[in-house]
């Protein structure tokens, strides 16, 4: 068997806070192979930044990585010095496309310097000229864009920059943190057109990060389904829609407005999540659950693998159908 | 002319913003925000406008409830023209008719108020009902858009409660004289998906019950057709296309509408490359143009979309369009 890309293990990261530690991170474990696209999926506040956050090393000074490992081909990541990180691992292996790419770029610098500045940054040597007309050719930027400030440029565009210097050092790994949210329909279908490309042409894995169901729907090979700092379920896209095994899932799957379907009931999942500062001791999805039972209560269920390559973390998983939130809808 | 049942109707409506050029330029640009738009919605419809943003979307529902004045135009509320109604008889007169429902639920709220307040406040300040009139009526609102137990929430403030209940005070505000006439702006769009249902059954539910007519904004197609009666597509200030929600979703006149639907991502993965039927969006947006608005990123448009406005003409009964060709069009899909 092909090893994986990126292997994640029982990673926890927590939150410093004078009220206590918020667990944004609480026992997360993954595999992502090469060249495939996995979707990250949850409300807000269920961790799916801080994951991208922690997988880069740049966390805020309260951010703290209590337990795990994170293997890149083999190599522990978590543990290696900082210096030998920034300048082996970044943009050079894992790279990131923040969220908000709009305002991740310096208003009073030019679209050229920013791009040779991680260049530099980072020790490349040569002419950078003709990997970035390449690159900017890649996302189907005119090469006058290098000549102007960000303000100057469409919301679309800029993210395309972003995209551009994600790819500079041609990394395995790329990281996409919502990269459309605030983007219009159109445009966001032009930005998640090119990263489907960046991925087919270039062989580089993918996480994407999305609060937005349909928008991973269309882009993964797998789904990651997010819930208060866990994983809750993991499986190949179309296992995910035919035959979703998790409570929340199958409400999350209802509840999104489709176009194309003619079903007229709303669905949705009552309540809020539960505070990350609170210990859990039994599922975290317990209290808005619809099949909840008294074991749930009692212990936190795991992370099992219930047919091949279907992760689910739920005790009554097999009980898990369509109707148990249109039951709960009508009462 | 107006027949009874239409609620409100826009009649020409424009409003333009004057802005400089540059900071220190004296040069002034005009951007028509919305453009000679006509728009009316029927007593108990639930018209969705749907747009990108920077379409206008936004611009036309406040000028329908008044918070902004039109540039010209008309708009007749109930028979009655409320353009260039001075706002003081506006307000005792019609106010309590019409409202709003905000986008934000985060910012909207009063964060000093207890729950109760919040939503007994416009009883307070426009009905001379008694205490205990109030008391009642807050309680069934509560009840009705399900925030619940009421005991239990009338006492806390805004910051305790999570986004789908805070919006859901908004939306009680809103509807608790009972207006004619509400304007919905993005109720959604801040909430997430799991609770962003629960919201929109509460104002679905409040509508067939006090069937009061909405006009709901949004940028995304889905939710139109789950919400609405009929819809209206914006661009650029102009209403391109509007009929009934489902014509609309299932034949398409208009290529921007067309692209729109292409482009919306749906529950089921993508097998062969999509392809949206646009051109890409011109790095200057000019703000004075002479034919159809949508003609520069058209890939159908030719000489004519570049020196003539089309203008909204019927195809179907009750389904209108803006566009030369869409007859042509709709022959190159078949």
């Amino acid at each position: 068997m092909k090893e994986s890309l990126l292997k994640i293990e029982n990673l926890k990261m927590h939150y410093r806070t004078s009220e206590g530690d918020v667990k944004a991170i609480d026992g997360i474990s993954l595999n992502i192979d090469y060249g495939e696209i996995v979707g990250l999926v949850g409300e807000s506040g269920c961790g799916k930044s801080s994951l991208a956050y922690t997988l880069m090393r740049s966390l805020s000074p309260n951010g703290i990585i209590k337990d795990g490992r994170i293997f890149l081909e083999n190599t522990e990541i978590l543990s290696m010095p900082e210096k030998v990180f920034r300048t082996d691992i970044v943009w050079k292996m894992i790279s990131l496309i923040p969220q908000g790419a709009m305002n991740s770029l310096d208003p009073l610098y030019k679209v050229e310097y920013q791009i040779k500045e991680t260049l530099l940054a980072h020790n490349f040597k040569g002419d950078p000229k003709p990997l970035i007309d390449e690159l900017l050719k890649f996302v189907d930027l005119h090469p006058s864009v290098l000549d102007m400030y960000p303000h100057q440029l469409s919301g679309g565009m800029k993210q395309r920059i972003t995209i551009l210097i994600s790819m500079l050092f041609k990394p395995k790994l790329i990281i996409a943190d919502e990269p459309t949210t605030a983007l219009d329909v159109l445009t966001q279908e032009h930005i998640l057109k090119l990263i489907r490309k960046t991925v087919k042409d270039l062989g580089i894995s993918l996480i994407l990060i999305s609060h937005d169901l349909p928008i991973v729907v269309e882009n993964s090979n797998k789904i990651a389904i997010m819930y208060a700092g866990k994983i809750i379920e993991y499986a190949a896209t179309d296992q995910i829609l035919k035959n979703p095994k998790h409570p929340y899932t199958v409400g999350l799957l209802y509840s999104h407005p489709d176009i194309e379907s003619e079903k007229e009931e709303f669905v949705y999942i009552p309540g809020k999540p539960p505070s990350l500062k609170s210990n859990f001791t039994g599922c975290r999805f317990y209290d808005r659950c619809p099949i909840a039972s008294s074991i749930c209560k009692k212990e936190e269920p795991k992370l099992e693998e219930v047919s091949p390559g279907h992760y689910v973390a739920c005790h009554n998983f097999d009980k898990v159908i369509k109707e148990i939130w249109n039951h709960s809808m009508k009462s | 002319m107006e027949s009874q049942h239409e609620v409100i109707k826009l009649i020409d409506i424009s409003k333009h913003f004057i802005q400089r050029k540059s900071m220190f330029s004296s040069e002034k640009i005009v951007i028509k925000a919305v453009d000679n738009i006509n728009l009316s919605v029927n007593e108990g419809e639930v018209l969705a406008l749907v747009g990108e943003s920077g379409s206008g979307k936004t611009t036309t529902g406040r000028l329908a409830v008044r918070l902004e004045n039109p540039t010209k135009g008309k708009i007749i509320f109930e028979g009655t023209e409320i353009t260039n109604l001075p706002l003081k008889i506006f307000n005792k007169k019609f106010r309590t008719k019409m409202q709003m429902i905000f986008q934000d639920p985060f910012e909207y709220l009063d964060p000093e108020l207890k729950v109760y307040y919040l939503i007994a406040e416009p009883l307070i300040y426009n009905t001379d009902m008694s205490e205990q009139e109030i008391k009642n009526t807050v309680y069934q609102m509560m009840e009705d858009v399900q925030l619940t137990p009421v005991e239990d929430l009338t006492n806390r403030r805004p910051m305790e409660l999570s986004g789908g209940q805070r919006q859901r005070i908004l939306i009680a505000r809103a509807l608790i004289l009972n207006p004619k006439f509400v304007v919905a702006d993005e109720p959604t769009s801040m909430l997430d998906a799991s609770t962003q249902m629960g919201v929109l059954q509460v104002i679905r539910k409040m509508q067939l019950k006090h069937k009061n007519s909405i006009l709901f904004i949004t940028h995304d197609m889905a939710l139109a057709k789950y919400v609405s009666n009929r819809i209206a597509v914006m661009y650029k200030g102009k209403i391109i296309e509007i009929g009934n929600s489902k014509d609309v979703i299932a034949n398409p006149l208009h290529p921007y509408t067309k692209a729109l639907l292409e482009a919306l991502p749906k529950l089921k993965p993508i097998t062969s490359e999509k392809t949206v039927h646009i051109l890409p969006e011109k790095k200057v947006f000019s703000y004075s143009y002479k034919g159809c608005v949508f003609a520069e990123r058209c890939i159908y448009a030719d000489e004519r979309c570049l020196s003539e406005e089309p203008q909204l003409v019927e195809a179907t009964p009750g389904h209108k369009v803006a566009c030369f060709y869409f007859e042509k069009l709709n022959k190159i899909k078949d």
